[in-house]
């Protein structure tokens, strides 16, 4: 049985009915998450988008044993995480593939041009180093600092303990610093904690 | 609280998860360093970007690449499931199955095509085939170039007539005995192979046997018997074999209805298995050397009695003489 405060447990109740409905409904919230999550480990975006769409495979395979002993979206981090990293690249690894290129950025009217380039650019900087980290120094900065996850959360999804994920998130915050030194303002952006 | 400590801890700060004393600490540790006050901006600055960073999208038809997947995995798991399931039973009997099919491929593929010796090969060692001389001995002065011609087609054709004979150029008969007698006594005590050089060439039959030379002897009695003789015997590399015979005109018909009879009963036997009758045709050809022999001396023996015979022959019908070329039955 699905736990109360989950909440993705109305869904999960409904596709352990057999309601096909409702697992596209999950696949649609949680898609660009995971794809996320595999983009940046996997570093090719083919590759990566084939991962995430085998991660749901398992899930709808996997659902009729949840139990609601973690919330859902943990439990579908943690198929990813594994997915990520038993994942074998069948292609060369080329680095600026996935992530290359233009991307969109949420418009800034406050923000000058040059502010703008140089922000562009610095973030492809930090993607090429976020590629340039350790397979699980790589995975603990996603979750933490792109998605969001909390130190439990990690946790979980991963297996670790949590001063493990502490440890790894430290030295992979450390490893960027050396890189990357930001010389743009970033005042009231992003997420802090 | 010194520099390195702080380093340690910038990470647990900026999450907060510090206790707030040790939080204190900190801060007033920064107030008064600049270096470590620089190093926790620069961490927090690059955590700020990495959670700015764009987000990655999936395609248009992500979701229906996830049904599809889903379904071939339904459809394998099913067709597994047919196969092997349950494995006590499926699995055995998969195992007798390929076993079969294997011992079937083996013996398809290792069983031994059957001997096709080519057409006018033998398959009998140089120091047992007959020596080509007795083969190709010739009788006959050469034909025409009509006849010639003819008897090169029916032996390069091998046609066999379905009665096993085959009229090819009935011709009017001749006689033997007016021309012979013509050219007086010399003429007569020409050998036949002689007199046959100056006269028009016969009619030529074909038939067919089984064994050439047995045939031979039967229509040399079938020809005695009918008051008709041997004139020449010709043998060709293929067994075939040419007579010239002469014998009374009314006499023609019965002859080589008899003839076809003779050959009837021997194509009735059952056909042998290659192998037997290649080694057949290698005797056979043995044995029409030896009755070519014994038709040679018969008839050198009958030219001595020619005057006699042509003498018995005075005043009796016309005769017609025929060439029968008799081939080996394949």
């Amino acid at each position: 049985m699905v736990s109360a405060q989950d909440p993705d447990g109305a869904l999960i109740e409904r596709i352990q009915d057999g309601d096909r409905a409702a697992f596209n409904q999950l696949v649609l919230k949680y898609r660009n998450r995971v794809m996320g999550i595999a983009a940046r480990m996997v570093g090719d975006r083919a590759e990566a988008e084939d991962l995430a769409q085998d991660v749901f495979v398992k899930a709808y395979h996997a659902l009729d044993g949840f139990h609601g002993d973690a919330l859902f979206s943990t439990w579908l981090y943690r198929i990813t995480a594994n997915s990520c990293l038993n994942h074998r690249k069948r292609r060369r690894r080329e680095a600026t593939t996935a992530l290359d290129g233009p991307a969109p950025t949420a418009p800034d009217g406050a923000a000058n041009p040059q502010s703008l380039l140089e922000r562009k650019e610095l973030k492809l900087l930090l993607e090429k180093a976020i590629q340039a980290l350790p397979q699980d120094q790589r995975l603990v900065l996603i979750l933490r600092d792109i998605e969001g996850l909390s130190y439990e959360e990690i946790a979980d999804s991963t297996g670790l303990e949590l001063g493990t994920v502490r440890s790894r998130l430290h030295r992979a915050r450390s490893a960027l610093r050396m890189t990357i030194r930001p010389k743009v303002s970033l005042n009231g952006e992003g997420r802090e904690g | 609280m010194n520099c390195e400590e702080i380093k340690e801890l910038s990470s647990d700060y900026l999450d907060r998860r510090l206790t707030p004393d040790r939080e204190s600490v900190l801060e007033a540790h920064l107030e008064s360093c600049s270096v470590c006050r620089e190093e926790i901006e620069t961490l927090r600055a690059n955590i700020v970007l990495a959670g700015s960073l764009d987000r990655v999208e999936t395609s248009a038809d992500f979701l229906a690449q996830v049904h599809r997947k889903i379904e071939g995995a339904a459809w394998r798991k099913r067709l597994w499931g047919r196969l092997f399931e349950p494995p006590v039973i499926k699995v055995p009997l998969h195992i007798t199955a390929l076993t079969l099919l294997a011992i079937f491929a083996f013996q398809m593929f290792y069983r031994s095509p059957e001997l096709s010796p080519e057409r006018g090969t033998s398959i009998l060692p140089e120091s047992q085939r007959l020596p080509q001389d007795l083969l190709q001995e010739k009788v006959l002065p050469k034909a025409g170039t009509a006849q010639e011609r003819r008897r090169e087609n029916a032996l390069e054709t091998g046609k066999r007539d379905e009665e096993s004979y085959r009229l090819v150029e009935p011709q009017a008969p001749t006689n033997v005995e007016a021309e012979l007698s013509r050219g007086g006594t010399s003429e007569a005590s020409k050998k036949p192979e002689e007199a046959l050089a100056s006269t028009p060439q016969p009619a030529v039959i074909e038939l067919t046997a089984m064994d050439v030379s047995r045939y031979a002897e039967r229509i040399k009695v079938l020809l005695e018997g009918r008051g008709g003789r041997i004139l020449g015997l010709e043998s060709s590399p293929g067994s075939d074999l040419f007579m010239t015979v002469e014998l009374p005109q009314s006499r023609q018909a019965e002859f080589l209805a008899a003839a076809r009879k003779e050959a009837d009963v021997e194509a009735g036997e059952a056909p042998r298995p290659v192998i037997e009758q290649a080694r057949e045709k290698a005797l056979a050809r043995k044995d029409l050397a030896e009755s070519l022999r014994k038709l040679r001396a018969e008839l050198s023996r009958s030219e001595k009695a020619a005057p006699l015979m042509d003498e018995e022959r005075k005043g009796a019908e016309s005769t017609v003489r025929l060439q029968l070329h008799i081939l080996p039955k394949k």
